[in-house]
């Protein structure tokens, strides 16, 4: 694979790859620098792409990989959430901040982001991308039914943001 | 919507497809202040939204080829490739410059002049030459052979006489 080939079938996954390293790293500037690192990974592989069937779930995977080898290194999971929680309780206590739709943005965000690190991705594979369940399995190595689970469960999570009092 | 109660619940078990999903999105979009969604309206307009966000910064692409090109062992044999030329280049360049200041020139000075034409300096230097030894020459000339020794002189090779005492 030339470097036109990589441009046009690799480089167009660019924002599935950010979103998803957004949503488990938790903020732009790391989400951008594990964008790049998964793209240079892949063009080192390059010559091994061709017999790729999926490239979409194949960088995604390398992706989502990449992200909980980072989190894992940095151990910091627990802090962030812990941030997160807080500031949920702070907005759940306020209800009239939710009607704003950036204000909505946020409250989700912040709500995806303080999900165990399965069905925050489960969640934004297919809530958010909008990928089949096959695919999620291949990225997540995940059986369909397990995924099914943990997306009820984040689904609920963040219904919970609106029912609650 | 038919069956909307039994979709959403369906929904948040997990168990509907994207073209369910779809239908949903789609419902809520149009009646976003039904009492009994429970929040699936918020829910799904806010995916809508969240999947088109951008993440990236506009310069990623050009970073990142940037990266990309630098790390290319291709591109980087390349380099190397047009360096080393470059220095081969420079090398010759440097010798030719040493060997062409160092070449001696051929040139004769006749009577104060110089003269740089190969030929013509080699018949000048003929010249030079023969004007030089033309004395000698007669001098050869005005030689006598000495009286009383004239047989005893017995050519035995060019250039060279052998003296006969028996005689």
């Amino acid at each position: 694979m030339d470097l036109k080939q990589f441009e046009i079938e690799v480089l167009l996954l660019k924002d599935k790859i950010a979103r998803l390293a957004f949503y488990l790293l938790g903020n732009n500037e790391e989400a951008e620098d594990a964008t790049q690192e998964v793209f240079l990974k892949l063009w080192h592989i390059k010559d091994e792409l061709e017999v790729v069937d999926n490239m979409q779930a194949f960088a995604l995977r390398i992706t989502r990989n990449l992200c909980l080898d980072k989190i894992r290194a940095q151990n910091r999971r627990l802090q962030k959430n812990e941030a997160i929680e807080e500031s949920l309780k702070e907005r759940a206590d306020n209800p009239h901040e939710q009607t704003e739709i950036r204000d909505l943005l946020s409250v989700i965000k912040k709500q995806i982001a303080a999900l165990p690190e399965t069905q925050r991705t489960v969640i934004t594979l297919r809530d958010i991308e909008g990928l089949e369940f096959d695919e999620i399995a291949e990225i997540t190595g995940m059986n369909e039914n397990a995924i099914k689970v943990n997306l009820s469960r984040a689904r609920k999570k963040i219904r919970s943001l609106f029912t609650e009092k | 919507m038919k069956n909307k109660k039994a979709l959403v619940d369906k929904f948040f078990a997990g168990n509907t497809n994207l073209h369910e999903e779809q239908m949903l999105k789609k419902h809520f979009s149009k009646h976003t202040s039904e009492p009994t969604d429970a929040g699936v309206s918020k829910m799904l307009t806010a995916y809508t939204t969240l999947a088109q966000e951008k993440v990236l910064s506009n310069n990623f692409d050009k970073a990142l080829m940037a990266k990309i090109r630098v790390s290319n062992p291709k591109t980087r044999s390349y380099v190397w490739h047009w360096s080393s030329l470059s220095i081969a280049a420079s090398l010759l360049f440097a010798v030719g410059i040493f060997t062409f200041s160092e070449k001696k020139e051929a040139y004769v000075i006749e009577q104060g002049v110089r003269y740089d034409d190969m030929e013509k300096a080699v018949g000048y230097a003929d010249k030079a030459i023969n004007e030089a030894i033309a004395p000698l020459k007669l001098s050869m000339q005005s030689l006598q052979p000495i009286k009383g020794l004239e047989g005893a002189l017995i050519p035995v090779s060019k250039g060279a006489l052998l003296i006969d005492n028996s005689k």
